[in-house]
């Protein structure tokens, strides 16, 4: 067991102190001198043309700089698979608005309020036109057409097989079928999208202070929907207020306040409101998924399949991509040897979708770790061995050819069992309280193809070490991750280290991307090559001085020494000084990089193994259950995640303890519902249901399952997003342990807990319940 | 926010004059935790805004042996969670104030405010968002909520008012003829509007002193622990006969099931006079889920509501006893 | 329309222009570059733009900066004292209280106050106080956890 100075040790935040005393700058901090407001026009109506639009009392409103509308932009189409010729979301609607929420039009104003009122005085003349809300509906042959090139408003299809289910449910002794319904879900992040985008006319440079999660890979994207050439743009972005996967897209704040800049050559800024972000901004698409499974009479899984419904929304942004991911999860976690994924993308007149928190895995895995829980008592088995019999092992490939280097599942189902008292306590728990477990696993390492993370180091005089790395700091804890990994590997305190607050793209090595929870080995790995790249420069000067080889070197405790004499050595800063004095290159760096093992994932398939690492969680919950109300109170969970190696427990259990509340909420409160006119109600924190901290478990217990991940640093893997996953299957799972009801459409509310219990009473008049 | 005249009037009569002199087109304001959200809402744009938070003696809580309680409309709902005269005498009413919002509502929001806030009707709140029609609450003539409607049919939301209705309480209104009383029943006649004319003010609330043997209980259910308005609220306040410990008076208010804080009549005819046991308790929360007259919406449909209301009665009837 | 107003933030006295619908928190923000105090949904729903008017927590984005005049205001930049971290902000630092940060200066208002009426918590209590600032981060239990500490170290120092 190797003994690290600072990795697995329980670290603060490196840029906790200007947290807490409000000097952090965020890019909602931003203000420039000159700076105008900008404010989007959006669509009341979910389907209609647009007839004309008058701007000229708009313009003439004093304090108003510029009022733009689809014909003061190139126009162009654009979305995340243009090489695959899907191309259908445009700046400002042109002819059509396809939701309500769409732009139509911007506003840049001296202030806020004026925009505001800019907004109220363009009049658009609108023809309604008949909407469709539902996937299910939208696919009928009589539903209106939403994208005039899509038929049937399915965008795309993804069919995964493997093997023959058909002949597998034949020759299962049972089989199952279970659908379930899960809404959009909202990241919620306590910051709104926001964008600062100052064109100077002059040089024609434009520069963006971002909130996007891809500034490097996103540029060139933006520079098309904008139309500037992609070298006159330069990306800054500060630190942001929560994520969750919600800013993984250059769009609506980017692409509007680049083009309200280049109109009034000032600085805009198009901050959304709480409004806006909960009743337009693309999240968690709405998902419906029809599950089948067949196994022995032993418990072996033979056959399993889905028919995955993604409603795409109006604009297809990340439908694809997210259903595309979900279609590895059959049998990503369970050995099944048949398995068929239907994925179909449909058009709505809804919002689109984005990414939260390991996309739709969440939605999925709420449904199909609620099918299974069923499946396990259809045969008789307690499911935590049915899990254990079937769980893949290191070194499996699932069908769809995810590699599992480490994967600790079967550890972590262990570990929940034995540390809730699992066997104990089911089935012997006071009335109306119930034990659930539940399952999870996602990317811990995401990689697209071409995928690569590059890092500086530089060390200064005063034996200072800074990093430059593209990685995001969101409050998941990239910045101390690496801040950790180089001065590990430097043998030095985490003081003496510091990392670029800001991304810069005109200084700050190329990074593809942070999504996908791919930081941690992506930027890990390539911290510590960066920092092992300085390291030897050190050790080449030291070494000599002492005519030792550089492999004899080691860097610890402050000091650069030779390993077997440790007092044949000098303090770091010496090192560094004597690096100098020896008329070597400065300044003195290292540079790194890390490309991971990459394979496409095929656009029809989904096919390829698209992460460098899988992540992997189990939880037991224990709930209680009033009915009288229906309320749900969540007691005791107990989360063991396969971390690969815990660099961080602070930082994970922080992760692992905002996942689990989420999951909560997804489970119990939260979801995106529309009226008849496709308006969304629940634009407000407590119309959502937004958790505070009355809803929290009473009791949260982590384990963390180090299995040692071969392409991790130090062995670990990015598990910020697998800790949500098990939380909303183990509480649907414990509800019907608790009083017998099965809901299959999420949020699992109150009132739907009293519904099903009344079904149960009156359809059998015995006393006890029964699954609906 | 479109911007306005701000005043801070010094006396009462001052603040009068002003409403006076705008007519209708002004708005008074004191914890301003309601008003500024309709505002920003675009709801509705006041010409003139007048904080009446500076006038003097409207913030008291002073009681008398026999007259019991005067309590100043602009006394905030803190001072109230933590008065200790109340929590003796009148705990229902701490009880209410403190589940209302957050500590950082109740710092500053206000009873009179609270009495007085304005319909949260899911719709009418999202009018200027959605670029519809104003409804009926909006001075249009249309509902949005509740098809056909003639008149606004949004559900009562004043935190306080369960309590004090139980409480026979009656509202001192302070205007440019002087002062007059209403009873708290005849206040509220529909979400956001009550009896006062556009140049009166909500000066104190008088509560008489409860009878010995009174035990009240507020009980509210939202969605989420905290912040929310009551889906349902009830509030039950007892007095009890000494000898035999029978029901001599039982007042039961419910709140978010109705269009104003109402009394469910029925239900406290269950218990008047009986003894207070378990069979007679579920016939009056029984009773009261079927006065109630709630809206279903995105917290729950109209039987849910109801649901609610008997469970509730039920739990703070027993609560009740107890404290009586 | 605009009026001069003095406000008392954090001890120091500042003059400014503002329009009476102009909020304390967009005054805070906007106007003195107090840009601690966070804006997150500007309607009263989240307890971001919480701040303290005479030591009692208030939703500043429901506060007409006209009629905090007379009050002391504090702000997050005023609860350190210079380089030394208040108990509840070394807390959070050490407890791992603070994610992606932005409820934080909410929540260290709310705490202080809040630790300030009740130096000797539960952890209920701290559940009910803090109930009303929203975080979506950190699922609220290393927050309890830091204010509980803090509550015990401000305890010991009296």
């Amino acid at each position: 067991m190797i003994e690290y100075s600072i990795i697995g040790k329980h670290v603060p935040r490196v840029e906790a102190k200007p947290m807490v005393t409000g000097r952090l700058k965020y890019v909602n901090d931003i203000t420039l001198p000159g700076m105008l407001y900008g404010k989007i026009l959006r669509s009341p109506y979910a389907h209609a043309k647009i007839l004309s639009i008058d701007t000229s009392k708009a313009e003439r409103l004093p304090g108003v700089k510029a009022v733009i509308t689809a014909k003061d932009t190139p126009m162009v189409k654009f979305a995340l698979h243009a090489q695959y010729g899907i191309e259908d979301e445009v700046s400002l609607a042109i002819d059509k608005v396809l939701y309500v929420g769409d732009r139509v039009a911007a506003v840049a104003a001296i202030d806020e309020d004026t925009a505001e009122e800019a907004l109220d005085l363009i009049k658009v003349e609108y023809e309604e036109l008949p909407a469709v809300f539902d996937p299910e509906e939208a696919m009928k042959p009589d539903a209106p057409r939403i994208h005039d090139d899509v038929e049937g408003n399915i965008r795309h299809r993804i069919l995964h097989t493997f093997g023959d289910v058909e002949k597998g449910f034949e020759e299962s002794d049972y089989v199952r079928e279970d659908r379930f319904k899960t809404p959009m879900v909202i990241s919620c992040s306590l910051g709104t999208r926001c964008c600062v985008a100052d064109f100077v006319r002059d040089t024609g440079e434009l520069t963006i202070y971002s909130d996007s999660q891809v500034p490097y890979q996103g540029k060139p994207y933006l520079a098309y929907i904008i139309g500037m050439p992609v070298e006159k743009i330069r990306s800054i972005r500060p630190y942001l207020p929560g994520c969750f996967g919600s800013r993984i897209s250059s769009d609506d704040v980017n692409i509007i306040s680049a083009l309200l800049s280049m109109k009034t050559g000032k600085p805009v800024k198009i901050e959304h409101s709480r409004d806006e972000f909960l009743r337009v901004i693309p999240s968690r698409h709405a998902l419906i998924a029809e599950f089948k499974t067949g196994v022995k009479k032993d418990g072996t899984l033979v056959a399993t399949q889905c028919r995955h419904i993604t409603d795409n929304g109006a604009y297809t942004v990340f439908g694809i991509m997210n259903t595309l991911q979900n279609s590895d999860l059959l049998d990503l976690i369970l050995r099944v040897p048949n398995v068929k994924f239907e994925g179909l993308v449909v058009y709505t007149n809804t919002r689109p979708g984005l990414g939260m928190r390991a996309l739709m895995n969440n939605s999925f895995c709420s449904g199909f770790y609620s099918h299974l829980d069923m499946l396990a008592r259809d045969v008789g088995m307690d499911v935590a061995d049915f899990y254990l019999k079937n769980a893949h092992q290191k070194g499996d490939v699932t069908t769809s050819r995810c590699k599992l280097d480490s994967c600790g599942i079967s550890e972590c189902i262990q570990e929940v069992i034995k540390a809730s008292d699992w066997k104990n306590k089911r089935g012997k728990l006071p009335k109306n309280r119930g034990l659930g477990l539940g399952l999870g696993a996602h990317t811990a390492g995401f990689q697209w193809g071409g995928e690569t993370s590059t890092v500086v180091v530089i060390a200064d005089y005063l034996g200072k070490v800074g990093i430059l790395s593209g990685r995001g700091e969101y409050g998941q804890g990239s910045s101390t991750m690496i801040c950790m990994c180089v001065a590990e590997e430097l043998g030095l305190k985490l003081e003496d280290v510091s990392i670029n607050e800001v991304v810069d793209d005109s200084i700050v090595p190329y990074e593809s991307s942070n999504y996908g929870s791919r930081g941690t080995v992506g930027q890990g790995r390539a911290a510590i090559a960066a920092a092992q790249d300085l390291r030897r420069q050190l050790f080449e000067v030291v070494a000599e001085k002492f005519g030792a080889e550089v492999e004899d070197m080691e860097a610890k405790e402050g000091r650069i020494f030779v390993k077997q004499s440790p007092d044949k050595g000098m303090p770091f800063q010496e090192a560094v000084k004597a690096y100098q004095d020896a008329g070597k290159l400065l300044p003195l760096i290292g540079r790194g990089r890390y490309d991971p093992p990459s394979e496409e994932m095929d656009f029809y398939t989904g096919e390829g193994n698209v992460s460098v690492a899988w992540g992997f969680g189990a939880q037991v919950i224990e709930v209680e259950v009033d009915t009288d109300t229906g309320e749900v109170k969540v007691l005791n969970v107990v989360t063991a995640n396969d971390c690969g190696k815990a660099l961080n427990p602070l930082q994970l259990e922080g992760s692992s303890e905002g996942g689990i509340l989420m999951g909560l909420g997804s489970a119990l409160f939260e979801g995106v519902f529309h009226n008849e006119r496709g308006e969304v109600i629940g634009t407000t924190f407590p119309t959502y249901g937004m958790p505070t901290s009355k809803e929290i478990p009473t009791n949260i217990k982590h384990i963390w399952v180090e299995t040692m991940d071969p392409y991790g640093p130090y062995g670990a893997k990015g598990i910020t997003e697998v800790v949500e996953l098990p939380t909303a299957n183990a509480i649907a799972n414990a509800i019907y342990d608790a009083v017998g009801v099965r809901i299959r459409e999420f949020p699992i509310t109150p009132e739907k807990i009293l519904d099903a219990l009344k079904k149960a009473r009156i359809r059998d008049k015995r006393e006890y319940y029964e699954t609906i | 926010m479109k911007t306005f005249e701000y005043f801070e009037p010094a006396t009462v009569s001052e603040a009068i004059s002003l409403l006076s002199k705008y007519k209708g087109r002004a708005k008074v304001i004191a914890g301003s935790t309601d008003l500024l959200v309709t505002m920003k809402r675009k709801i509705v744009s006041p010409e003139c805004l007048i904080n009446i938070k500076k006038i003097p003696h409207l913030t008291c809580v002073d009681y008398d042996e026999r007259e019991g309680f005067t309590i100043g409309a602009l006394t905030t709902l803190h001072a109230l969670e933590t008065s200790l005269p109340i929590k003796e005498k009148i705990n229902v009413l701490a009880q209410a104030a403190h589940q209302v919002a957050a500590r950082r509502i109740r710092s500053v929001a206000t009873i009179g405010g609270n009495l007085c806030q304005d319909s949260k009707c899911l719709y009418y709140t999202r009018i200027h968002s959605w670029g519809r029609a104003p409804c009926h609450r909006g001075g249009g003539d249309i509902c949005y909520a509740v098809k056909g409607a003639k008149s606004c049919q949004a559900m009562a939301t004043a935190e306080t008012a369960p309590a004090l209705l139980c409480l026979n309480a009656r509202a001192k209104i302070a205007g440019p003829t002087g002062e007059r009383h209403v009873a708290l029943e005849d206040f509220f006649i529909s979400a956001g509007v009550t009896a006062l004319q556009d140049d009166e003010i909500l000066s104190a609330i008088e509560i008489p002193n409860p009878p010995a043997h009174t035990g009240g209980v507020y009980l509210k259910h939202s969605l989420r622990g905290s912040i929310d308005f009551a889906i349902a609220g009830v509030a039950v306040v007892l007095t009890l006969e000494p000898r035999n410990g029978a029901c001599n008076d039982a007042r039961i208010s419910l709140l978010g099931v109705a269009r104003i804080p109402m009394r469910a009549r029925r239900a406290e005819g269950v218990l008047k006079g009986k003894t207070v046991v378990d069979n007679v308790i579920d016939q009056a929360a029984l009773a009261a889920s079927e006065e109630a007259r709630p809206l279903g919406d995105i917290f729950g449909s109209a039987a849910y509501r109801r649901k609610l209301v008997n469970v509730l009665v039920k739990m703070a009837t027993k609560e009740a006893l107890e404290g009586a | 329309m605009k009026q001069e107003i003095r406000l008392q933030v954090n001890g120091d006295f500042y003059d400014v222009f503002v329009k009476p619908s102009e909020t304390l928190l967009d005054v805070l923000r906007d106007k003195l570059g107090l840009m601690g105090t966070k804006k997150s949904c500007d309607v009263g729903d989240c307890g971001a733009c919480t701040v303290l008017l005479d030591g009692e927590p208030v939703t500043s984005c429901l506060t007409l900066a006209v009629s905090a005049r007379g009050k002391a205001i504090t702000t997050i930049e005023g609860v350190a004292e210079g380089q030394n971290l208040h108990p509840i902000q070394k807390a959070f630092v050490e407890h791992g209280a603070i994610q992606c940060g932005y409820c934080t200066p909410g929540m260290i208002m709310t705490a202080k106050a809040f630790l300030e009426e009740n130096p000797d918590p539960t952890e209920e209590g701290i559940k009910e106080a803090i109930s009303g600032n929203l975080c979506r981060c950190t699922g609220y239990v290393k927050i309890i956890e830091a204010i509980k500490a803090a509550a015990q170290i401000i305890q010991e120092e009296r």
